[in-house]
């Protein structure tokens, strides 16, 4: 599978959707589009947040599943929300 | 098994942790007060010293509880109350454990007799004793291994801070440092007034 590039590989910066596809009946569209804020996390980020919605939001049920300490797990959602907040500004910065 | 050794805390938490803390700190009061060692501060081991067993358990409890309270004041300023007291109660006890293997030495190593040495020859107190090769390398060997479990223990002790409050860089290993400091200065104030000068080396006379 191949993985979704967010950043540009020549100066970083977030990169954004010109152009979306309709496999079905081959329909372009082109304009310019942000990805989504979720789609901006890095991939462990998201992989996180899936695992934490499956477990119902529960920290614990998420530290018995990753075999880590409630602390730890913890301190990942709280790395995740960081990130979250920097993208929402940078975000509000660009509007 | 490696990762456990340098950050349990990675893995445990909770009631596991504050169980095998307190497991630990009672076992490790029972074999200081036959080995003779006293655990009296955060970064204290002292061999070869008297007291009852009321103050074995009393110096690992109160070294417990000061480093309870400075995690949790600290905390409190660094993290708001985003941490669990059983945590903080746990993680501060279990930072305690590497010292269960010091509390032994004694029954490895006799470095009894260098200690008798030194106190007689540089504090003129004491008996003359006379001393082997052997006895020199194995006080050499305890002292340097006792150091080793100091670190250890000062190490998890900032796994542990940095777990609990989600902190990093070099302002976390500065206040880290502080509250190390000021956890060793309430230990032995809390001592000093419970056992009166002269408490931390009792010397035979």
């Amino acid at each position: 599978m191949k993985i979704l590039p967010k950043q540009c590989p020549s100066c970083h910066n977030l990169l954004s959707v010109e152009r979306l596809h309709c496999e079905n009946c081959v329909t372009n569209i082109e304009g310019m589009y942000e990805l989504p804020l979720l789609s901006r996390l890095d991939d462990e980020a998201q992989q996180f947040i899936l695992s934490f919605v499956k477990n119902s939001g529960s920290l614990k049920k998420m530290a018995k599943e990753l075999g880590m300490s409630y602390p730890t797990v913890r301190n990942m959602l709280n790395d995740i929300i960081i990130q979250i907040q920097e993208l929402e500004q940078k975000q509000q910065e660009h509007e | 098994m490696n990762k456990w050794l340098i950050n349990p805390f990675r893995y445990i938490s909770g009631w596991p942790a504050l169980f095998t803390g307190l497991a630990g700190i009672a076992v490790m009061s029972v074999i200081s007060a036959f080995t003779k060692t006293h655990l009296d501060g955060v970064i204290d081991v002292h061999y070869a010293s008297s007291g009852d067993f009321t103050m074995f358990i009393s110096e690992n409890l109160i070294t417990w509880g000061s480093l309870m309270l400075m995690y949790g004041i600290f905390g409190l300023a660094i993290a708001g109350r985003t941490f669990r007291l059983i945590d903080l109660a746990g993680y501060t006890a279990f930072i305690r454990l590497p010292f269960l293997i010091a509390v032994i030495f004694p029954f490895i190593f006799d470095g009894s007799a260098v200690a008798d040495f030194i106190i007689y020859n540089f504090l003129n107190m004491g008996k003359p004793v006379e001393i082997s090769t052997m006895d020199v390398v194995w006080f050499i060997v305890m002292t340097l291994l006792t150091i080793v479990i100091v670190f250890w223990s000062l190490m998890w002790g900032y796994f542990a801070y940095k777990t609990l409050f989600n902190t990093k860089g070099l302002k976390a290993a500065a206040l880290y440092f502080i509250i190390v400091l000021l956890s060793e200065v309430i230990v032995k104030a809390i001592l000093y007034l419970i056992y009166k000068p002269g408490f931390i080396v009792n010397i035979p006379t």
